[in-house]
């Protein structure tokens, strides 16, 4: 067993103290998979703890500020770019047992939760009240609102509702020392003060520990509807995603599949499209009945004249789970295409996309590796996959070389590094290529002010 | 026909194995997380462990050999749940089998905590761990015994007429350990059905314990060997029914068409076929609700329907609006695999979760369809709610 840096004799004295029972771990076979995450990258922790109350990680910040000790904030560990794995040791601390909703108040439109609550339980728990939350990352039935928030998550209805960030009204977050930051509220608009809460989210864990979270709730469409298309090519489906904003359909959802991908998920799942398909486009309105029914033939209309090969049309909610399943299998199937991957989520202005699909298509062509593109093309977000076998060094060069590629790609196109994984580990080597000395000193500064000694994800993000 | 012996879930470990890509989606899934929040409990985490201890990139020690092989309630939710299939359960079995000391362990368990239900057979006593005496089977017999029928609610449910459907077919009945032991009445139920339907019931033709069990505890020569007297005894009747009332044993016995245990090619439909659950077969049967009915009855779903769900729609046709079930809400009773033996406080933990997701009022019943979750439940039901399996309501 990989060895984890070890705690003090006092340091774990505190933790039995604070945690006891089951709620502290320290063997390092227990805390091994709290070592890891979906980026599959491992470092051990020296301890894992489990708090049920705020006032647990209130402690366990002042003792952890006190005595230097990195504070790793994990919900499911679901995050790919390694935003939860311990690389500098320290003290895990899981929100599985922080997973109360404590409140849905339909009229103010507002629900507070704890950091744990698996964000599609919440869903399940609005839905009768005719609410809904509108962040809808494809980890959605398994990833919490904490981990959500921390990541800025987006996920396909961003196109249209916009991502986490947009959604979170208020968040109580403790810093180290034990402070606890009760930024924002629970009305829908507030101008007073510095937004902290937006500062906060998508602050990957780096700034402190969410204890609760205030989300703003949007009434829920009472009929939504979707349109799956196949296209010739990963140039006619964005064509035809064009063509759908031009005739002034602003869609709930809009992802596309590129070849590669699709054949991947045909890998572990029976798919409708016809093989010769180069490219899927999946398609969903929300609203009135209604207005969900004009939408609908306004969509059939637009993507027509990029001339589909297959297309299926879905109005009842398991017609439509049906479809909208085939794209959340992306991820797990892209595994089954080779060994080994790098995913980038890399975003572009929404008019360069089709500019960077073809000359991210050219790169995996010179370099001689697979690359599965597919995404949230309504937000320029494109999901980039490397596929590659990691035990053949020469594949891996290559591989490596097309990533860094795509990447500066990217960010000559105007677009970002990343959409909504976030930069967590994987995407560290690049962050100064986007962000400029000004902006990494103020960053530097804002890090300071919430945590002066960097026990917070130490070594992440920025 | 030689057979190479292997542990057997849900038969998706034969072959190689792809590696667990970390995703996450079976946490939700399993219900020694859910009760817990122990993620190191979870498929995600054995899967990573097994793989580091595998590559020697970690020792199997006592730890890691208790995370790994004692705690799993072998529900296999978690492979209905993952996008590459890959079972817990066969996971847990395969590292048991490959640890032969694991089942002499166990085996000392159960002697010193006699009172969980095992499958049990003398003709299998001799491919059982070393140094298991066999007045421990004994012992173990007269421990399912004593479980005795508990606390059953009163009878409320009267068959009037029956589907003429199933009439003139001929049928064994599977019992299953906890009706041969413990509940014989639940076989009594079900011959009296069966009659009602006027399908024949044949002399049990020497029928033991379906395998399961054995099947997690990593003691596949002893799993194969009540597989293949199973396989025989029903030979022997002259292929019929095959009528079973638990849904584990269904589970265990419909795997026997997907693994090499002898049956030929021109069997394994009759078998697949053949094998039906009682509640399958009651189709039309109109019932008259009596007094005793309570206001409200709720269905328990097994973690070993595998496809089957016979027992619901039955039980919907039979109880009508009183029977509520909600898809969302079907937690794992934790009774299952050998957890309540390994480790009986996560079994309980698992069994005050399923009873807090279903919050049932005094004087509301939970039904169910399978032994085991018939037996835990009731074990754990506050007072003034009884827990029966479906054949004990019926008079």
């Amino acid at each position: 067993m990989t060895s984890a840096p070890l705690l003090s004799q006092a340091a774990r004295r505190f933790l039995e103290k604070c945690f006891p029972g089951d709620a502290a771990v320290f063997t390092p076979e227990e805390t091994f998979v709290y070592g890891t995450d979906a980026s599959r990258r491992h470092a051990p922790p020296a301890a894992v703890v489990r708090p049920d109350s705020a006032g647990q990680i209130k402690d366990l910040l002042a003792f952890a500020q006190a005595e230097r000790i990195p504070i790793l904030p994990r919900g499911r560990g679901t995050n790919t770019v390694g935003g939860c794995v311990p690389v500098a040791g320290g003290i895990v601390v899981s929100t599985a047992r922080l997973n109360r909703i404590l409140e849905i108040d339909p009229d103010d439109f507002v629900a507070v939760v704890e950091p744990g609550v698996v964000t599609g339980d919440l869903q399940k728990a609005l839905a009768p009240h005719r609410l809904f939350f509108a962040p809808d990352p494809a980890s959605v039935k398994f990833s919490t609102v904490g981990g959500n928030a921390a990541t800025c998550a987006g996920g396909m209805r961003a196109v249209k509702y916009g991502v986490t960030r947009d959604h979170i009204l208020g968040i109580d977050a403790v810093i180290p020392g034990g402070e606890v930051v009760v930024a924002g509220g629970r009305t829908h608009k507030n101008v007073v003060g510095l937004d902290l809460t937006r500062l906060l989210v998508g602050s990957e864990g780096t700034l402190g520990l969410f204890a609760r979270l205030t989300l703003k709730l949007l009434p829920l469409p009472a009929a939504t509807a979707t349109l799956a298309l196949a296209y010739p090519s990963v140039d006619a489906a964005l064509a035809a995603a064009g063509d759908v904003f031009r005739a002034g359909v602003l869609p709930v959802a809009m992802e596309l599949l590129g070849r590669e991908a699709m054949k991947a998920v045909a890998m572990i799942s029976a798919v409708p499209w016809p093989a010769e398909a180069g490219a899927a486009l999946f398609l969903r309105v929300d609203g009135s009945p209604e207005a969900v029914a004009a939408d609908a033939r306004l969509l059939t209309a637009a993507t027509a004249g990029a001339g589909p090969v297959w297309s299926r049309a879905a109005a009842t909610p398991e017609e439509e789970e049906a479809l909208w399943e085939l794209r959340r299998l992306l991820n797990p199937a892209s595994f089954k295409a080779a060994p080994d991957k790098i995913s980038d989520d890399v975003t572009v202005p929404r008019g360069r996309l089709r500019q960077a699909a073809a000359a991210i298509a050219a790169i995996g062509e010179e370099l001689r590796v697979r690359i599965l593109v597919f995404g949230h093309i309504g937000d320029g977000n494109l999901h980039v996959n490397i596929m590659h076998d990691a035990a053949d060094q020469g594949e891996r060069s290559r591989a490596l070389t097309a990533r860094e590629r795509i990447l500066m790609l990217c960010l000559k196109l105007r677009g970002t590094l990343s959409g909504e994984h976030g930069v967590g580990l994987s995407k560290l080597p690049f962050f100064d290529r986007q962000i400029d000395p000004v902006q990494r000193e103020l960053m530097r500064r804002v890090k300071a002010a919430f945590d002066p000694a960097g026990i917070m994800n130490p070594q992440k993000a920025y | 026909m030689s057979t190479e012996p292997t542990p057997v879930h849900c038969l998706h470990g034969q072959g190689s194995r792809p590696e667990c890509i970390l995703c996450g989606r079976c946490l939700p899934a399993c219900p020694l997380f859910a009760a817990t929040g122990r993620e190191e409990l979870s498929p995600r985490a054995k899967f990573f462990l097994a793989r580091a201890v595998a590559e020697g990139r970690a020792d199997l020690s006592k730890k890691a050999a208790d995370l790994l092989a004692t705690m799993c309630l072998s529900c296999g939710k978690c492979e209905n749940a993952c996008p590459l299939g890959l079972c817990g359960p066969d996971l847990v079995a395969e590292l048991r089998a490959a640890h032969p000391g694991f089942a002499g362990f166990l085996w000392k368990l159960w002697i010193e905590q006699a009172g969980v239900m095992w499958p049990l057979a003398r003709t299998v006593a001799r491919l059982l761990p070393d140094g298991i005496p066999i007045e421990a089977v004994n012992r173990a017999r007269d421990a399912i015994a004593a479980m005795g029928s508990g606390e059953a609610p009163a009878p409320w449910l009267y068959p009037e007429r029956f589907d003429p459907a199933q009439a003139g077919k001929k049928a064994v009945l599977f019992a299953g350990c906890v009706a041969e032991h413990a509940n014989p009445a639940w076989k009594e139920a079900a011959r009296r059905l069966l009659a009602g339907l006027g399908v024949e019931v044949l002399p049990d033709p020497g029928f033991t314990c379906c395998g399961c069990t054995l099947g997690h505890a990593g003691a596949p020569d002893a799993q194969a060997a009540m597989q293949q007297q199973n396989i025989e005894a029903w030979r022997r009747a002259g292929r019929p029914l095959l009528v079973v009332f638990c849904a584990t044993c269904r589970c265990g016995l419909r795997a026997y068409a997907r693994k090499d245990l002898g049956l030929t090619m021109d069997e394994l439909d009759p078998w697949r076929k053949n094998l039906v659950s009682l509640a399958e077969l009651m189709g039309r049967t109109a019932f008259r609700i009596g007094e005793a009915a309570p206001a409200k009855v709720r269905y328990h779903r097994p973690c070993h329907g595998a496809g089957g769900n016979q027992d619901l729609d039955f039980l919907r046709r039979a109880m009508g609006g009183r029977l509520y079930f909600n898809e969302d809400e079907t937690p794992c009773c934790g009774f299952g695999g050998l957890t309540k033996l390994t480790s009986p406080e996560l079994s309980e933990a698992v069994a005050r979760n399923a009873l807090a997701v279903y919050a049932p009022k005094p004087g509301e019943q939970l039904v169910t369809g399978c032994s085991g979750c018939v037996t835990q439940l009731r074990s754990a039901a506050p007072a003034g709610v009884r827990v029966a399996h479906w054949l004990e309501l019926l008079g």
